[in-house]
């Protein structure tokens, strides 16, 4: 949980910001039960509470990240496999270039079969969610691997003291049963401690769309002393999914396919997560000390054949990828205030992971003539971070850091391009990294913040493009930032110009098994949003982003990359007698982005709705709950992602090269509902 | 279940668009139906420099695509994106293919043939070409050759599934025309690096691929660059 002194800005600013009120008072700082925001870093900063993320329609954690500005998630058309994300002009693929992480833990896997970066948050319930920091671009100290288009922070929490147990059903059909457990000290400022287990399950609609869930967790929160806090947090996740890969758009359009149906065979995975995170923080004096330790096991296994039988006339493309991990890290760090004006930070961090990885034609368990590559690698990362925060004026503050390090990786790998070699080739490669990081807040009129930054991030290479040892080539980004955040009354508005330059774009040919230097590349935009707020019981919000993503040396543009990401948004929370009734609408708009072969993809977007509903408590203090969502309400299937690519569904005879465009279509218009009873 | 299909953007929605988002183009390149020519060889008949006279009575080719290349693209946006996913494709430009007839068929390079094959190409610059030969059908060559007032038949049957890539054809190909690749045969080069007094190995009487080396100098010949010539006929509409 990030608990953070706002220093010299001032409790008004951050009580401006929608967050839990402070206490500017000494006592209050060392209050570890006061709950501050940290002062934003970016005008397109996200920090949400519960309240807020309870109304942001969605059944997932990932469709909780749409609220950052920019942010657009695609899920392929199922449940249970990571997203793809795009943010600021990066298709981020699976996670490669968004960093999110869990009380502090990183989740993006290092060298997953699937994809670097691999982003899952399946495991994670989205009822529990209960605080979301978000900074679209490159921000402080702490944000390190995969984060060159932004990061998120996410905590659990529940603050509402019973049991519950929820019964839910949804159209697709699909079921959901639930309990929850949360102490009866618990309140929004102590909601550390809770336990909680569900089961869902659904058919889908359509083909190949089902899955099968079970999440169970507990956490527990302790204040042994009044400056010290403690949280342990485990969670245990079990997930089976179907996955309807893509359609052809001529098939779709010509009547071909129905928006749900699915070629045979489809996909489908298995995925399986133990995480246990630790943390605590301290405070002495003037000094700050945050400690975290998290380990973690993962399981993951995904058949899937996007392209039919192109590859393998006879045989068939699916292919199998496995990545079995374990992980664990640390991260300590302090901060300690000087002459009330100078705030020094210095930490460090490391991580090492166990990766058995491999890729294997074929569906289910591969044997060994089919395997194409296997690996283990042990990526370990350690880094150090330091730097100031000076405060020359209340309504300034001047941040500078330095984060510095190294990636040590270690690859043993048997299989290569679809043999097993004679010798297992061993790779040991070291990179160091250093990232530089500045911003200036700057409050310039009462309610209205200047925000500048500038940022160096990070992607590590993934295991499977290392086949020398030495020194493994990294993905830099040069970031800036320049916004603007003004608050009018309730009202907020902000704006942001940023840029991102990355000198040398490193990819990594599958293929030839070798990198390729594809030259600079640079990103360009803006975004802009609004919260109004509407009688005393409505509030509404708008958020639109520009990107423009290009290639410096010709100025081709990046394909995949959305230049046009629209949000808007109308919230309700109010009682109603003895009831608590919240919900919130939001729509998105994707304009045409472009795609490789100078193909524009459709515009597209949806319509959610969520509505929650407490009942009031009866003599023994149970009541009923009521929870509604529903998906996509323009009724018709929308187009969630765009992919141009060969393939070849036709069995037999001449194969197809031709590039041409596949979709994957988003959520159906369903219905869930969920009855609750606190006990 | 809602089985309608999504739709593309019309002519209302880009217009709509471009005017709210500016800047916002979506001119895209057009799919054009192609059509494949077969050409008759330019000649049947001929006499090497050795002064050997070659006779073709029959030649039958089987192709099993044909297909059109752009310029690999070296920058950014070739490959972009899928350095980080290992698993499936989508996040890169899907190579530089970007027009294909798909066969097999098997070509009468003597009499030719119109309208042999249909197939597709994106609107765009091309650069080069691929033939790729089929084992069904197989090749077939049959005719004469008088060497020293001595007449040899041969019967050459081939099946041969060699790719002939980087075969030069920089056309454009862009909407509002109908366009028909042309394919022709050199028989002379086909059959131009056989050595016409190579032994009748198995003593029937003609020379066949069982006699060593008619398969590899015939191969050589039919898969050489040289022995083909594609051009693209357009038609305005």
């Amino acid at each position: 949980m990030a608990l953070w002194s706002p220093l010299a800005l001032g409790a008004d600013e951050v009580a401006q910001e929608g967050t839990t009120p402070a206490s500017t008072s000494g006592a209050a700082k060392a209050d570890l039960e006061v709950l501050v925001a940290a002062p934003a870093n970016s005008a397109s900063a996200v920090h949400l509470e519960r309240d807020r993320l309870h109304t942001f329609p969605g059944r997932s954690t990932d469709d909780l990240l749409r609220a950052v500005p920019g942010l657009h998630t695609s899920a392929h058309g199922g449940r249970g496999k990571a997203y793809q994300y795009f943010l600021r002009g990066f298709d981020a693929v699976h996670g490669a270039d968004l960093s999110v992480r869990l009380h502090g833990m990183p989740l993006n896997e290092v060298s997953n079969a699937h994809g670097h970066g691999y982003l899952d948050l399946a495991f994670i319930p989205s009822e529990l969610v209960y605080r979301l920091e978000a900074s679209p671009g490159v921000h402080g100290p702490l944000q390190g691997d995969f984060g060159l288009a932004g990061s998120a922070d996410l905590t659990l929490g529940s603050a509402t003291p019973g049991t519950v147990l929820e019964l839910g059903a949804g159209t697709e059909p699909s079921v959901l049963l639930g309990l929850r457990w949360t102490p009866e000290t618990a309140s929004p400022r102590n909601s550390g401690t809770f336990a909680w287990a569900q089961i869902d399950q659904g058919a889908g609609v359509g083909e190949a769309r089902g899955w099968r869930q079970a999440r169970a967790g507990a956490a527990w929160a302790s204040r042994p002393f009044q400056s010290m806090q403690g949280n342990l947090l485990l969670l245990a996740y079990q997930g089976e999914f179907e996955s309807p890969g893509v359609i052809r758009a001529e098939q779709l359009e010509s009547g071909g396919m129905g928006a749900y149906e699915a070629y045979t065979p489809a996909g489908f995975g298995a995925s399986r997560r133990l995480v246990l995170i630790a943390n605590g923080e301290a405070q002495l004096g003037e000094s700050r000390f945050f400690a975290l330790l998290w380990g973690g096991l993962r399981d993951l296994s995904l058949v899937q054949n996007f392209t039919g039988w192109q590859q393998r006339p006879i045989l068939g493309d699916s292919t199998t990828q496995i990545s079995q991990t374990g992980s664990l890290g640390a991260r300590v760090f302090g901060r300690k205030t000087y002459y009330e004006r100078i705030e020094v930070q210095v930490g460090g961090e490391t991580r090492g992971d166990w990766v058995e990885g491999q890729l294997a034609w074929g569906r289910g368990e591969p044997s060994p003539h089919e395997t194409i590559e296997a690996l283990r690698t042990i990526p370990l990362e350690v880094a150090g971070f330091g730097g100031l925060r000076i405060v020359p004026d209340p309504r300034i503050a001047a941040e500078l850091y330095l984060r510095g390090g190294l990636f040590h990786t270690q690859v043993q790998r048997t299989y290569f391009g679809g043999q097993e070699l004679d010798q297992p080739e061993v790779v040991v490669a070291r990179t160091p990294f250093v990232l530089p990081r500045s911003q200036i807040r700057w409050q310039v009129l009462p309610g209205s913040t200047l925000f500048a930054s500038y940022g160096r991030g990070l992607r590590s290479p993934t295991a499977f493009a290392m086949r020398e040892s030495g020194r493994a080539p990294l993905t830099t980004s040069e970031g800036a930032d320049l916004g603007i955040e003004q608050h009018l009354g309730k009202s907020r508005v902000h704006m942001s110009g940023f840029g991102t330059w990355i000198s040398n774009e490193l990819l990594f040919d599958h293929t030839a098994a070798r990198f390729l230097s594809a030259g600079a590349t640079r990103r360009i935009g803006a975004d802009a949003g609004l919260e109004i707020p509407i009688g005393r019981w409505f509030r509404s919000q708008a958020d639109l982003t520009f990107t423009d993503g290009r290639t410096l040396s010709d100025g081709a543009l990046l394909p995949y990359v959305p230049r046009y990401l629209a949000g808007l948004g109308l919230y309700y929370a109010r009682p109603l007698d003895q009831w608590r009734l919240n919900g919130g609408l939001r729509g998105w708009f994707l304009a045409p982005r472009p795609l490789p072969q100078g193909l524009w993809s459709a515009p597209t977007g949806t319509l959610d709705l969520t509505l929650h509903a407490e009942g009031p408590s009866n003599a023994k203090g149970h009541a009923w709950l009521l929870d509604l969502d529903a998906s996509n309400l323009l009724f018709r299937p929308y187009i969630d992602g765009e992919f141009v690519f060969a393939s070849d569904w036709e069995r037999g005879g001449s194969t197809t090269a031709l590039p041409t465009r596949h979709l994957t279509i988003g959520n159906p218009t369903t219905m869930h509902v969920v009855v609750g009873r606190r006990f | 279940m809602l089985t309608k299909p999504p739709k593309r953007p019309g002519l209302v929605w880009r217009a709509t668009l471009t005017t709210m988002l500016g800047a916002c183009a979506t001119k895209e390149p057009i799919l054009l139906d192609l059509r494949l020519d077969l050409l008759p060889a330019p000649s049947t008949r001929w006499t090497t420099p050795d002064g050997v006279e070659v006779s073709v009575t029959a030649a039958h080719v089987g192709l099993s695509q044909i297909q059109l290349s752009v310029p690999m693209q070296a920058n950014a946006t070739s490959v972009l994106g899928g350095a980080q996913a290992t698993a499936h494709p989508g996040h890169d430009l899907g190579g530089s293919v970007r027009g294909e007839l798909l066969g097999p068929w098997e070509l009468d390079l003597v009499n030719g043939a119109e309208g042999i094959a249909q197939g597709q190409a994106w609107e765009d610059n091309y650069e080069r070409a691929a033939l790729s030969f089929s084992s069904e059908p197989a090749s077939h060559l049959q005719g004469t050759a008088m060497v020293d007032g001595r007449e040899v038949p041969f019967d050459l049957l081939l099946a041969n599934t060699t790719t002939i890539d980087g075969f030069p054809f920089p056309v454009q190909l862009k909407a509002g025309a109908s366009d028909t690749i042309q394919i022709q045969a050199d028989l002379t080069s086909i059959l131009g690096s056989i050595d016409w007094n190579t032994p009748d190995a198995n003593g029937d009487g003609t020379l066949t691929t069982v006699d060593p080396p008619m398969t590899e100098t015939t191969s050589f010949g039919l898969t050489s660059i040289n022995s083909w010539n594609l051009s693209l006929m357009v038609h305005p509409k």
